[in-house]
């Protein structure tokens, strides 16, 4: 097997407490491999720190200990090897749905103007928001800011797409079809991906691989690989190893959470 | 034929008890027609009865002056050659002293909202200055700077300038996290942050302190006027009160007043040119 795109081993993450001296441990020991072309989905409780791993692969978190190597290269800050879409579609309210996945492209200064221009374009188009170029985002629903989003990432053609929760505040039908719309561009632009979530059912319908996370200090307490094949479809939800695989997942995650169920 | 009937609830008849019944909310919004029907018919009917009040002798005509006092003024400071000249130095001040405040104000301004080290040396001052009776500074202006322009000048650029800072800066520096992050994330530079994400975002809080140093301004023009060298409108004002010939000073006072609805308006009209992309 070829290495895998991204290596975290004994990441330990803490930040500075408000009540005490001592820093609280928020990440303590994960670990886990990304390999290429995979979509990796980190599920756990809320508060965990799952978004805080996403944060130290992109190199936007500093961490304490431990290291992570994303395409060969250790991360000591943002580079060129990943593209983060955010939980909020973080989009800039005076720039048109052009001009913000330009944004992107213009910040990493990869590619000459004209390139930026027809590259955001064609992210724009495989999104399914031609026709919405002049748009501002204060016009456009909840889900096509999320589509923005996935543009913005998608048109700088990083190796690795990082994705915390993006699809979290969507009403559940925008939601399927943000999942369904996601399936067909990780096949489209074959980019290796990770993705946060707390919602086991989009975990397995999009991960390869299944990691979940327990409570705070977060580690990494089990991993299921995929019993699917790379076509996600919906009829995936009626087999009978759909279900299995949810009930265990939430099993474990009902062990680790600290709210009382519901 | 069976009917079902649904027993009325004692509250809903209002029998029982003898309540009265009760009178749901009904606000909606007045149409627009209807309110600049009545805000005309208000200001009309003011002018109106001022006017009557001074001729039948009901108010002193000399105190109150009247309407068409304030235009007999008009008529004869145009006639004699004073009003437009007038005019014309209130005009010039304004328009250098709100421009040098301008200018000054969105330079410094964004250097303290941007650079933590100047404001932490600005800010101190700007506090100090901001929050002082500025005007109590006239008579040391008067002796540093003189009571003619460079004085009037300097009054105004005080009046207005600080405003105008303070928005700036607070606009700048409220940079919005998650774009920060977006930003970083993507690689963007400090100076790419300044000016795709700060500067822009700071377009709502620059208007209100441009629309605020306006008016401060026009003020600063007024008191200078008044305290400097009783040039322009400021300065006949003055000159008419001592004299008591109210119809003047009444014209100075609504000239004034006009200048601060025109300039607000299209102050406003360049606002929403500029930020179109404001659900609001």
């Amino acid at each position: 097997m070829a290495d895998p795109i991204v290596r975290v081993d004994d990441l330990v993450v803490s930040f500075p407490s408000r009540t005490s001296k001592r820093p609280v441990e928020v990440i303590s020991g994960a670990g886990f491999t990304v390999e290429r072309g995979s979509c990796v989905v980190i599920i756990g409780p809320s508060g965990c720190g799952k978004s805080t791993i996403l944060s130290c692969v992109a190199g936007l978190t500093p961490f304490a200990g431990g290291s992570i190597t994303v395409d060969g290269d250790l991360v000591d800050g943002p580079d060129d090897h990943s593209a983060v879409v955010f939980q909020h579609a973080s989009l800039l309210p005076w720039r048109t749905v052009l001009g913000n996945v330009e944004f992107g492209l213009e910040s990493r200064r990869q590619v000459p103007k004209k390139e930026i221009r027809r590259r955001a374009l064609e992210a724009i188009e495989a999104v399914g928001l031609a026709g919405y170029e002049d748009h501002h985002p204060h016009q456009i629903s909840g889900g096509m800011q999320q589509r923005v989003n996935l543009a913005r990432a998608f048109a700088v053609r990083a190796p690795l797409t990082l994705m915390d929760e993006p699809f979290g505040a969507l009403d559940a039908l925008t939601k399927e079809l943000m999942q369904d719309e996601l399936v067909r561009l990780m096949h489209m632009v074959s980019s290796s991906t990770v993705f946060i979530t707390h919602d086991i059912r989009e975990a397995i319908y999009l991960g390869d691989k299944i990691l979940v996370m327990s409570a705070r200090p977060g580690t990494i307490i089990a991993e299921f690989d995929s019993p699917f094949g790379a076509d996600r479809t919906r009829a995936m939800t009626e087999d009978r190893r759909f279900d299995e695989l949810e009930s265990s997942l939430r099993d474990l995650l009902g062990h680790t959470t600290e709210e009382v169920p519901a | 034929m069976s009917v079902v009937t649904i027993e009325q609830s004692p509250a809903a008849t209002g029998a029982g008890r003898g309540r009265r019944p009760r009178k749901t909310a009904s606000r909606t919004a007045l149409p627009a027609r209807s309110r600049i029907l009545l805000g005309g018919a208000g200001l009309v009917g003011v002018i109106a009865l001022w006017e009557i009040a001074s001729r039948l002798g009901w108010v002193d005509p000399l105190i109150a002056s009247s309407p068409s006092g304030v235009v007999r003024s008009a008529v004869d400071l145009l006639s004699n050659g004073t009003l437009l000249p007038a005019m014309g130095s209130t005009l010039r001040l304004f328009l250098v002293g709100f421009g040098i405040s301008l200018a000054a104000g969105l330079i410094i301004g964004t250097l303290c909202g941007w650079y933590q080290r100047i404001d932490a040396v600005l800010d101190p001052w700007i506090s100090i200055l901001y929050a002082s009776p500025r005007i109590a500074f006239l008579p040391l202006i008067a002796v540093w700077f003189g009571p003619g322009f460079l004085g009037q000048l300097v009054v105004v650029i005080l009046i207005a300038v600080f405003p105008i800072i303070i928005n700036v800066a607070s606009g700048v520096r409220a940079i919005d996290r998650d774009h920060l992050r977006m930003a970083q994330s993507f690689g963007a530079t400090n100076r790419d942050v300044l000016l795709k994400i700060a500067l822009p975002g700071a377009i709502p809080a620059v208007a209100s302190g441009i629309k605020q140093g306006m008016m401060q301004g026009l003020l600063g023009v007024v008191v200078a006027e008044y305290f400097l060298g009783n040039t322009g409108i400021g300065g006949l004002i003055f000159q008419a009160g001592l004299m008591l010939r109210t119809g003047e000073a009444l014209l100075g006072a609504v000239i004034f007043a006009a200048a601060a609805l025109i300039l607000s308006s299209a102050l406003r009209k360049v606002e929403s040119k500029l930020d179109r992309w404001r659900t609001a």
